[in-house]
């Protein structure tokens, strides 16, 4: 195990750093002057020259590398282009409001997909069955962002039970402001104990979260399904059953860890999909976490910003995958040799 | 026949596949079987000709499309008019199953222990220590003598041997009246096989169940039945003493398989020329008669019922009096 552990950790390490020289490279391939971005249209050939120097424009490539390589290491992404600002402290500002999202949608997404996966799996060509397929068809093929304007639509213009867009209510900034311990804004509240705004907050969520999950959540569903009918299939489902033991059981004791194998896959892959359908949603949502931030830097070709942001991807990505990794030998012993 | 009631009755067992209230096949046509209690019966026959379906009635383990009629008495209650759940209540308990394939029986992903903690937590109600110190007992019957290390193992470290033997305590665990075996040993290597089938006998002398024993080799049913039923496309053909049945075999069909025995034929290797029809829906008379070498014309329409040769021999053939 502990060898699996490293050779993983030595694999992520290289594709990590194979990253980062692309995104590096790409940067620079693309033809704009980081220069000019930075200087604004109407600075003299002395400014450009003078910045060119100052950003270590002017020096050969691959020392230009190592000198971000090394940034990274401390912990250093560079400046923004547009803003003048280091990217780290207003990407670690960002990042919480985005991972609350992803970390709730991602949840809706596994145990009711894996949950209703299973349900269909049970009544196989039944009503429910019928009635889930289709539900998942429909999480799997609407655009989220339209997805995110229906729900508004429906819950919000319609019904008028919860919020259209922002994480808090204004009023909350009043009447009970928040206050940071861990930046993570609900967990937040539970720690101070401010119930009124950690349900205003939790209000705020439900359809940004519900939206991001709907497509991982299709497909999560979809593969338990397809997973569970083979598992059942299997001659240990008929021994289980062959030894009294009841079909509850057999489910959901049994065959389900057996089943889980594939959805697992997907649920890993899905995490690439949120760090960029979040960018979305949060735009919809008006939500304040990394999506608002990333398009503006795609659209300013802030290049430090778009790298950052790229490699926190990226991070995340094989961090899941190794979770994955992890959870999948923890289920199936016979992938641990 | 004995002559206490039997433990196991069988009577005009018919099972028929459905799909969409259509019939596709009827795979068992009107089986008739008794096991008294402590006794060895082999049912033997070749691939297809409805043995392990018929355990799978007895069980209750029927796949959904398939409908079984008839009677099927244990220890004197009727089990096809019962619900599922008064069913599932017997088996792994009075009644007992060991599979053809130990590797692929056992659930992958589950500590060989835990396998056996659910069945006895399901039909005893024990966890903990309690049920531990039975799998190690019933593991130790079996001849495993590491039983720490079996309880921790999964079904992909061990041998196939091991793995049936480990089948056989799970199925002893709560003390079975009946154990059925099916192909115990087809899977395993011919040595590991004969000390399997040995191991069974000893269990079967000490522990007093009886044993329906599925297989369609006549070699293991010489060294282990009481009595034997011969089947043919979904029909006993001939029924006996082991003894009686292999040495004077009265239905072509028993003939044939004796026949291919290897040693019994002066060293020639002899088959049953054809195969047993893929679907009996359509089979009219006796279902043998087209692989027969005895067959008249008769065979073809009339589908003869068993009738007695001696008093504990029969046989389904209508010239089964002299051949």
């Amino acid at each position: 195990m502990t060898k699996f552990i490293a050779k993983r950790v030595f694999a992520s390490a290289v594709v990590m750093l194979t990253i980062t020289v692309l995104t590096f490279l790409m940067a620079r391939v693309v033809p704009s002057n980081p220069a000019v971005i930075y200087a604004g249209p109407k600075a003299s050939p002395e400014t450009l020259d003078r910045i060119q120097s100052e950003l270590g424009l002017d020096k050969p490539l691959l020392v230009q590398f190592f000198d971000y390589l090394g940034g990274l290491l401390h912990g250093d992404f560079g400046d923004s282009l547009a803003t003048k600002q280091s990217v780290l402290p207003d990407l670690l500002e960002r990042l919480p409001a985005t991972l609350e999202l992803i970390a709730t949608a991602m949840t809706i997404a596994t145990v009711l997909g894996v949950a209703l996966g299973v349900l269909a799996a049970r009544r196989r060509s039944g009503a429910l069955d019928g009635s889930i397929r289709f539900l998942c068809i429909g999480g799997i093929s609407m655009p989220a962002f339209w997805l995110g304007l229906i729900l508004q639509v429906i819950f919000v213009g319609k019904l008028g039970v919860l919020p259209a867009t922002g994480q808090f209510s204004t009023e909350i900034t009043y009447s009970n402001p928040l206050e940071t311990i861990t930046h993570f804004a609900l967990l937040d509240c539970v720690l101070t104990g401010n119930w009124v705004a950690l349900q205003d907050g939790l209000e705020h969520l439900v359809l940004p979260a519900v939206t991001l999950a709907a497509y991982p959540l299709g497909l999560i569903a979809r593969m338990t399904r397809a997973s569970m009918l083979e598992s059942l299939d299997q001659d240990y489902a008929l021994t289980a059953r062959a030894y009294g033991l009841s079909p509850r059981s057999i489910v959901w004791r049994l065959t389900l860890k057996n089943a889980l194998s594939a959805p697992l896959t997907i649920i890993g892959l899905s995490v690439a999909y949120m760090l960029t359908g979040t960018f979305f949603v949060e735009v919809v949502f008006n939500w304040p976490g990394l999506g608002q931030y990333a398009t503006q830097a795609m659209l300013a070709v802030d290049y430090p910003v778009i790298m950052a942001i790229t490699l926190l991807g990226a991070a995340g990505y094989l961090l899941t995958n190794f979770a994955v990794d992890l959870l999948q030998a923890k289920l199936d012993p016979r992938t641990r040799s | 026949m004995t002559t206490a009631p039997a433990l196991l009755q069988v009577r005009d067992l018919q099972i028929e596949f459905t799909d969409r209230g259509r019939v596709t096949n009827r795979p068992v046509r009107g089986v008739q079987l008794e096991i008294g209690s402590r006794e060895v019966l082999g049912v033997v026959g070749e691939t297809g000709c409805g043995k392990s379906i018929t355990a799978n009635a007895i069980l209750g383990t029927l796949p959904e499309q398939a409908r079984a009629t008839g009677r099927i008495e244990f220890a004197g209650v009727e089990q096809l008019s019962l619900p599922e759940r008064e069913r599932a209540v017997n088996r792994g308990d009075a009644i007992s199953i060991v599979f053809q394939n130990p590797g692929t029986a056992f659930n992958p992903v589950f500590r060989l222990g835990n396998q056996m903690r659910m069945v006895l937590r399901r039909h005893r109600g024990l966890r903990g220590r309690a049920a531990t110190a039975i799998i190690a007992e019933r593991l130790s019957d079996v001849g495993l003598t590491d039983t720490q290390r079996v309880m921790n193992a999964y079904p992909h470290e061990l041998s196939g041997g091991m793995l049936q033997r480990v089948m056989i305590a799970m199925a002893l665990l709560c003390e079975p009246r009946l154990l059925i075996l099916d192909e115990p040993t087809t899977a395993l290597d011919v040595t590991v096989a004969r000390q399997i089938l040995l191991l069974i006998l000893r269990l079967q002398h000490a522990l007093g169940f009886s044993v329906l024993l599925i297989t369609h080799d006549l070699g293991v049913v010489k060294a282990t039945c009481d009595r034997v039923a011969v089947l043919y496309a979904g029909r006993v053909v001939e029924t006996g003493p082991a003894d009686a049945v292999l040495k004077t075999p009265k239905h072509p069909y028993t003939q044939g398989l004796v026949g291919a025995l290897p040693g019994q034929s002066g060293g020639r290797l002899r088959s049953i020329e054809g195969q047993v029809p893929a679907n009996f829906l359509g089979i009219q008379g006796c279902a043998f008669a087209d692989r027969c070498y005895a067959a008249i014309d008769t065979c073809r329409q009339v589908d003869p019922d068993l009738r007695p040769v001696s008093t504990t021999h029969e046989v389904a053939c209508i010239r089964g009096g002299e051949l």
